[in-house]
């Protein structure tokens, strides 16, 4: 009877915390892995992460300030393919495709002029059909930050 | 002791039907998604049809340390006169009063930080600990947060790490424990207080600080993202409260006019990962809007704050 109660329980462990702390990992994920991409940029403190599977895509609106130097990272669990990031403008004009640029991850802007942008990502649908990937995306930038130390 | 081991027998066998069940629906999404990119044929449309089917929108406001940051290289400078007063603290006793100041306080911290006022930076970085803790937002300022900021007071760079951290963690925290209504009254309240030390710093005038009036102006984009914000939770009362005084704001805001004057236009430098992106737009505020506009920010803030 007790192997049968230890039985279930390994079951329970196995199948269900997994998938409810799917979306709670997120944070160590983006911590540990996204944010140190940023370096030598200021992360701007934003948290934009979430779990995704693959043929599934995100859109972030951001402001660019004129003047401004940024950083982005999009980085995801090992499991999932490099992901398709494209920017687009306002009016959804596409104006960088890492397609073009081996698909990188990190990416810098600098802003001549200030205007909304939309990050677009999507994860490559990787066509194996037994199993569906899946993991979780982060999203952050990064700030220029000049002079930074102290005189 | 035989029923309840039969009855957790029943209810794991039920949880596994399900995780099958539901992995079994997810292949079959997947695989009805394949065909309906065969059928979809040309990239042109593939693209469109990506565009249009996101799954998740993010609305990535400036943080207080951005702004923070924004304030500074305009060339503003430090007056303490424009934070919120820390005796305010005991006051907030509510979620909408503790998360608003929340943001507050850590847009002073910001402010502070960035002007090396070092000493000033670990008192709000306590107040923002205390409402985190009142808000019941675990671990996002503990103990080693507070000693290692006052281990590197003298890094700014250090300085600016600690803090952006503990935006994120308390933002992640809100979102990843199904509170995101707190985690947007944060970031408008971030936001207003930012807005206002920038207005603030102008001292009412057009004149003397353009690069300052450029950024204030340029909040009417960041004004769309806080209401586009605001709009997924309007079930909610504290909600839409701030949606009315984001309303008001947006009045004033409306009569400020951003004309583009050419198309969006990239320079690509693929050798150092990098892309310049470059526009051309004018910007129209009278004096009389910009004063209704600080009036109006200093009316918010203070309701914030009271």
């Amino acid at each position: 009877m007790r192997w049968l109660v230890i039985f279930c329980f390994f079951l329970f462990i196995a199948f269900i915390v997994p998938a409810n702390n799917a979306q709670a990992q997120c944070i160590s994920f983006a911590r540990n892995i996204a944010k140190p991409q940023l370096a030598p940029f200021i992360h701007d403190g934003n948290y934009n992460a979430t779990y995704m599977e693959e043929g599934e895509s995100a859109e972030l609106y951001k402001t660019f300030f004129e003047g401004e130097e940024y950083r982005l990272v999009v980085a995801t669990v090992e499991s999932l393919p490099k992901l398709r990031i494209r920017i687009l403008d306002d009016q959804r004009n596409v104006i960088f495709d890492n397609a073009d640029h081996q698909f990188a991850q990190v990416w810098d802007f600098e802003a001549k002029s200030t205007g909304t942008m939309i990050v677009h990502i999507k994860v490559p649908d990787t066509k194996q059909k037994s199993t569906v990937l899946g993991g979780c995306v982060a999203i952050l930038f990064g700030v220029k930050a000049n002079n930074t130390k102290k005189k | 002791m035989k029923r309840i081991v039969y009855g957790f027998v029943y209810l794991i066998s039920i949880a596994l039907i399900s995780s099958l069940v539901y992995s079994c629906t997810c292949q079959s999404q997947k695989k009805e998604k394949s065909e309906e990119s065969a059928i979809i044929g040309s990239v042109d449309e593939q693209l469109m049809e990506d565009f249009n089917k996101s799954k998740l929108i993010f609305y990535s406001l400036p943080s207080p340390l951005e702004t923070a940051m924004l304030i500074k290289r305009a060339g503003a400078t430090y007056d303490p006169d424009l934070l919120n007063d820390l005796e305010n603290l005991s006051k907030y006793n509510t979620n909408l009063k503790m998360a608003l100041n929340l943001g507050v306080y850590s847009a002073d911290m910001s402010y502070t930080s960035l002007f090396d006022q070092t000493q000033n930076t670990l008192k709000y970085m306590g107040a923002s600990r205390k409402l985190a803790e009142q808000l019941g937002i675990l671990g996002a300022i503990d103990e080693t947060t507070i000693r290692r900021l006052e281990e590197n007071m003298n890094n700014r760079e250090v300085v600016m790490d600690i803090i952006s951290e503990t935006f994120m963690n308390s933002n992640a925290y809100l979102t990843e424990n199904d509170r995101p209504t707190i985690a947007v009254m944060v970031l408008v309240g971030g936001w207003v207080e930012g807005l206002y030390i920038a207005t603030q710093l102008t001292n009412g005038s057009l004149d003397k600080n353009p690069r300052l009036i450029d950024r204030i102006v340029y909040q009417k984009l960041s004004l769309q993202t806080v209401l586009s914000l605001l709009e997924n939770h309007q079930n909610n009362s504290d909600i839409q409260y701030l949606t009315g005084k984001m309303e008001q704001l947006k009045a004033i805001f409306d009569e400020i006019r951003i004309v583009t004057t050419s198309k969006v236009e990239a320079e690509t430098i693929p050798e150092k990962q990098m892309t310049i992106i470059r526009s051309e737009a004018e910007t129209f505020m009278s004096n009389e809007v910009f004063e209704r506009l600080i009036n109006k920010v200093v009316e918010i803030r203070n309701e914030f704050i009271s």
